[in-house]
């Protein structure tokens, strides 16, 4: 990939940038929320330990909350990359671990008889997650595909049918709605806010749980492409090690990475599609860039737009049927 | 424009009604984008496991 284009495009003063987000999150938390500190759950990940790293400059470490929630799929890095970017900060940390709550859900009996229903073999000690194709090189619709590991480390693939799938991602949206309900308990005893920690490819494309992961009282770097999200972790001094951990859903027991999942690309190259979209770009300019076909980025343009109106219902609050004007009317 | 779990419900409710057995090749829009297409493909697919 180019360097120079892509700093050309994604250019960020990361000095100023924090500046108008810190002003911001003070403006926001303190004047129209009416709360005095901040909630933010953790993860080892880079959005979560930039957000939380802003918090604590807007409201001081002593009135910023780091919570850590692991549970029993979480990787084995995440609580120790989080206690780093804690300690790094000077704030204080509470781990829950929600693996008790999720087992009182029955959100891993449910997942895995749904996962049993399409691999019969799948038990103790196998791993899983769900892949999604690539949509480069084709215009075909894509399944998902679930790839199951046997203890032994024997791969098996099978395509999802839509029940299997729908239960399995209703189960596993336990584990960020779980997270959210203990973020709020946490901001309720402190009379905090709790900050959300999407990206702005997260945030546009759709990439999280309705009340989960995408519900909180402010979202500071919901406008930022990751690109700039790691320019403003160098800026936040996050620890290397968090710098240099590649993306990860950290959300099925066999690791998954967010771009065959969800997102077509990698979050360099995803970046400089969704830039290149949003300002009418044309794709054989960004294909240049990012070295593959200007049909893929059309491809991928075109992914984009079907993202957004398939996850357009995500963003919305509940719906009225008649309007009640007293209450002014809003969305995540 | 059909998104991803519509096209999973669909491939899953063909297959399921008409027997059939839908490769990932054939996840095509002209296959699948229009009830006169979908008509087609099906009834290209069951005259191919007849002949078979």
């Amino acid at each position: 990939m180019s360097q120079t284009a892509e700093a050309d495009l994604l250019a960020i003063d990361p000095e100023e940038a924090v500046g108008t987000i810190v002003d911001a999150l003070r403006e926001i938390v303190g004047r129209e929320l009416r709360r005095r500190g901040a909630v933010v759950a953790v993860s080892g990940g880079i959005d979560s330990s930039v957000t939380v790293a802003l918090c604590a400059r807007a409201f001081g470490p002593e009135r910023t909350l780091a919570l850590l929630m692991p549970e029993t799929d979480s990787s084995d890095d995440t609580l120790d990359l989080s206690r780093q970017v804690a300690d790094s900060l000077g704030i204080q940390t509470v781990v829950e671990d929600i693996t008790p709550i999720l087992s009182a859900v029955r959100c891993y009996e449910r997942r895995d008889e749904a996962v049993r229903r399409v691999v019969p073999e799948f038990g103790e000690g196998w791993k899983f997650k769900i892949v999604l194709p690539s949509v480069l090189g084709t215009d075909t619709y894509r399944l998902f595909t679930l790839v199951a590991q046997s203890p032994e480390g024997e791969t098996v693939e099978a395509r999802l049918p839509a029940n299997e799938y729908l239960t399995i991602v209703a189960a596993t949206n336990f584990k960020q709605r779980t997270r959210k309900m203990l973020e709020y308990f946490h901001a309720d005893a402190h009379n905090y806010a709790v900050v959300g920690t999407p990206n702005r490819l997260e945030y546009d494309q759709g990439f999280f749980v309705k009340l989960g992961d995408g519900a909180a009282d402010v979202k500071p770097i919901a406008h930022l492409y990751k690109t700039q999200v790691y320019r403003l972790a160098e800026h936040l001094e996050i620890p290397a090690a968090v710098r240099e951990r590649p993306p990860t859903t950290d959300t099925y027991s066999l690791a998954q990475t967010q771009d065959e999942f969800y997102f077509s690309l990698p979050y360099a190259q995803m970046d400089l599609c969704l830039y290149g979209h949003n300002h009418g770009i044309a794709p054989e300019e960004i294909a240049r860039m990012i070295g593959i076909a200007a049909e893929d980025v059309r491809r991928v343009y075109e992914d984009i737009d079907q993202k957004r109106r398939t996850t357009r219902y995500l963003h919305l609050s509940a719906l009225l049927v008649e309007p009640v004007p007293e209450v002014p009317a809003s969305s995540s | 424009m059909i998104d991803s779990t519509g096209v999973l419900e669909l491939v899953g409710y063909l297959e399921e009604t008409f027997e059939i057995r839908i490769r990932d090749d054939e996840l095509l829009p002209e296959n699948l984008d229009t009830i006169d297409n979908v008509v087609g493909f099906v009834t290209r697919k069951q005259q191919e496991a007849s002949a078979a």
